[in-house]
């Protein structure tokens, strides 16, 4: 029995002292080794690790890329017009015993470093115009007006702006960090939103709206404008080609005529007397009808031999 | 499968493991002096230590990663081939076995129920586009873990309990938070026009750029497979007026298709006028010319018949056309001296008629 009493104690003991002297250090970890708070040991790389029982205490800090998550502020731009800046940084510890000394814990460095990154975004969004922190600003032509699209507006072509305010936040927080010496490292800034406050929402929505009705308006003149355009052109040709044609017309029937009349005077010309008498037969036969009454004197010719049959040749006197 | 050397992925040997403990055990039981007490105590602890050691056998399903810790710290690249593997169980080790081929998924400005159903999320979806307008986008980006390791112990993050993602892995907030921003980034460089219908690829193509940049800036170890623009629109508040351009420039087109056709309506017809108006002239001239011609030739034969015989013919004409003239007619024959004349009408009337004064 006393044997196994033993082994028991034995057995306790030595699961205490492991517990106690031995520790792991994770992947996403580092420590720092404290006795009696006073710094012993930093460990940043994984493993396990051994440290005195009872006397040394382990604290642990995170060795990822954390993240601060800096409230929506409203910030005044150049022309002193609030955007509302929602921003977020990444950092981590690069030095526990620092971070230590300066910050302690990761709430107290959100906090300090959410003020910083606040402070300096307000600092660069004040020296810029609104549209360089949005990203985009108005095309120029050569003399330097705006360029307008089809639908009126002008148009915009996006700029790199926004990053390089970006760029020089995150410089400037890493200069301010470094000179804090807080054992961190600044990753990224970044600008989660840059938005209009609450209260302009309805202004920019009656300016939107009317842009949209001005854009409207103006698709619906120029429908106007296409249509007229292209009928009254269309009615301009229409009239080109029948007046054409008609100038074809009368030249072709002139010439026409000309050629009769040629022909004909050719053929009458060869005695105009038999044509005359010949042809005033023809209008004899065509103006007087069979409903006209003609009245004739007896002493027409006609009725030369109504009253006489006349002598024959060689006399040829008549009545 | 087994190894050799291979100390950081032992293979499942039983015998192997079985082999070491039999050889422990006899060892310590040579040392001790053959109690039995000890033999039971030590065959209890063999027992303890062999089921602690089984716990170690896991599988690696196809699409699966185990990353592998030892005290720790993580070894090497993590195991990624299918089958039965074994790792030191805890306290010892540690595996964290991960779906990473598998595609994942993230919403941003909607959030869909298992039903289908959609409900939007403004704060998210609102945005200002570079013309200083305001739009609302919504989107989708898909995912995948490009390495384990950078995804698993690289990044703190408080999770997303509502898509199912962990505390400590950079597709909660991280992610969130990085497309957000590229997506406004995008945005803000381009026009609402562009961002709601010109551009939607170049919005798609960019945002995804500027995230993937933000992510390995980060170091997530995440691999943005693409980005996709759901439904891009006004905001409500003024999308009717949207609607409405959308409106006017179809009317506009309308208008002008009308227009058009009324053109290719009456052009052709008036070409056909044309031509028309043209052969109906050739024709008259033609004609003209053909009957001049045709008489031209009739009084030409006309006429050398008459030279031949001119007094006949000339008298022969005249009382042709005389006959021709009065055949049918009413006549009234007067002598010049007459001072009235009777009319004999048709149907035998007789009406005197009494002679003006003569001229």
């Amino acid at each position: 029995m006393r044997v196994i009493v033993i082994a028991v104690l034995i057995g306790l003991v030595g699961i205490v002292a492991v517990t106690q002297s031995l520790f792991v250090v994770d992947e996403t970890e580092q420590v720092i080794i404290l006795r009696f708070g006073e710094v012993r040991n930093v460990h940043t790389v994984p493993g396990l690790y051994t440290k005195a029982p009872f006397t040394d205490t382990v604290s642990v800090y995170d060795k990822r890329i954390l993240r601060i998550d800096a409230p929506p502020v409203a910030m005044p731009d150049k022309d002193k017009q609030n955007l509302v800046i929602d921003s977020y940084a990444r950092y981590k510890i690069v030095d526990p015993i620092r971070f230590r000394q300066t910050l302690r814990s990761e709430q107290e460095a959100r906090s300090r470093l959410g003020d910083i990154v606040t402070s300096i975004l307000r600092d660069e969004v004040a020296l810029r115009e609104r549209s360089e922190i949005i990203g985009a600003k108005p095309v120029l032509d050569a003399a330097g007006n705006p360029v307008v699209g089809e639908d009126g507006l002008p148009q915009i072509e996006g700029t790199n702006t926004r990053s390089e305010i970006l760029e020089q936040v995150l410089r400037r927080v890493k200069e301010r960090v470094a000179g804090q010496n807080f054992g961190i490292q600044v990753i990224d800034v970044r600008l989660k939103r840059a938005d209009f406050p609450d209260s302009v929402t309805a202004s920019i929505y009656t300016r939107m709206r009317a842009e949209r009705n001005r854009i409207a308006t103006r698709f619906r003149a120029q429908g106007d404008e296409q249509d007229l355009q292209i009928r009254a052109d269309a009615n301009k040709r229409r009239d080109i080609i029948l007046a054409e044609a008609d100038r074809k017309s009368s030249e072709l029937r002139g010439s026409g005529e000309a050629e009769a009349i040629r022909v004909l005077a050719a053929a009458h010309n060869q005695d105009p007397e038999f044509f005359a008498f010949l042809r005033s037969l023809e209008t004899y036969k065509t103006i007087i009808s069979q409903h006209d009454i003609l009245v004739l004197s007896t002493e027409a010719d006609i009725f030369e031999f109504l009253q006489g049959p006349g002598q024959a040749a060689p006399s040829s006197s008549g009545k | 499968m087994y190894q050799p050397g291979g100390s950081r992925q032992p293979e499942v040997d039983l015998e192997q493991i079985i082999g070491r403990i039999r050889q422990n055990f006899r060892r310590s039981t040579g040392n001790l002096g053959g109690s039995g007490v000890v033999l039971a105590a030590l065959a209890i602890i063999g027992v303890v230590a062999a089921i602690w050691a089984a716990t170690g056998i896991y599988t690696i399903s196809p699409g699966e990663a185990a990353a592998l810790r030892f005290f720790g710290a993580v070894q090497g690249d993590p195991v990624d081939q299918d089958g039965l593997h074994w790792w030191w169980p805890a306290p010892v080790g540690k595996r964290d076995v991960v779906l990473v081929t598998q595609t994942r998924s993230m919403q941003l400005g909607f959030r869909s129920t298992p039903t289908g159903a959609r409900t939007p999320f403004p704060t998210e979806a609102l945005m200002i586009s570079g013309d200083l307008n305001i739009v609302d986008v919504q989107m989708v980006v898909q995912y995948d873990i490009k390495s384990l390791v950078d995804f698993l112990f690289r990044v703190d993050d408080p999770g997303e309990p509502a898509r199912g993602v962990p505390p400590g892995q950079p597709d909660g907030e991280t992610l969130k938070d990085a497309a957000e921003a590229a997506l406004r980034l995008v945005v803000g460089q381009r026009s609402i026009d562009d961002v709601l219908t010109e551009d939607r690829q170049g919005v798609e193509a960019a945002a995804k750029t500027r995230l993937q940049e933000i992510l390995d800036i980060a170091q997530t170890g995440i691999n943005i497979q693409t980005i996709q623009l759901q439904d891009v629109k006004a905001p409500e508040e003024v999308r009717d007026a949207f609607d409405d351009v959308l409106r006017a420039r179809q009317e506009r087109d309308t208008k002008i298709n009308q227009a058009r056709a009324y053109e290719n309506d009456i052009i052709p017809r008036a070409q056909g006028d044309s031509e028309r108006i043209k052969r109906e002239a050739e024709a008259f001239a033609q004609t003209r010319v053909e009957r001049a011609q045709g008489e031209a030739g009739r009084f030409k034969a006309v006429l050398r018949e008459y030279r031949s015989a001119r007094e006949v013919t000339r008298r022969r004409l005249y009382l042709e056309a005389v006959e021709q003239i009065m055949a049918g007619s009413t006549k009234i024959i007067v002598s010049p001296d007459a001072e009235s004349v009777l009319v004999l009408g048709g149907g035998g009337t007789v009406t005197p008629v009494p002679l003006g004064p003569k001229p």
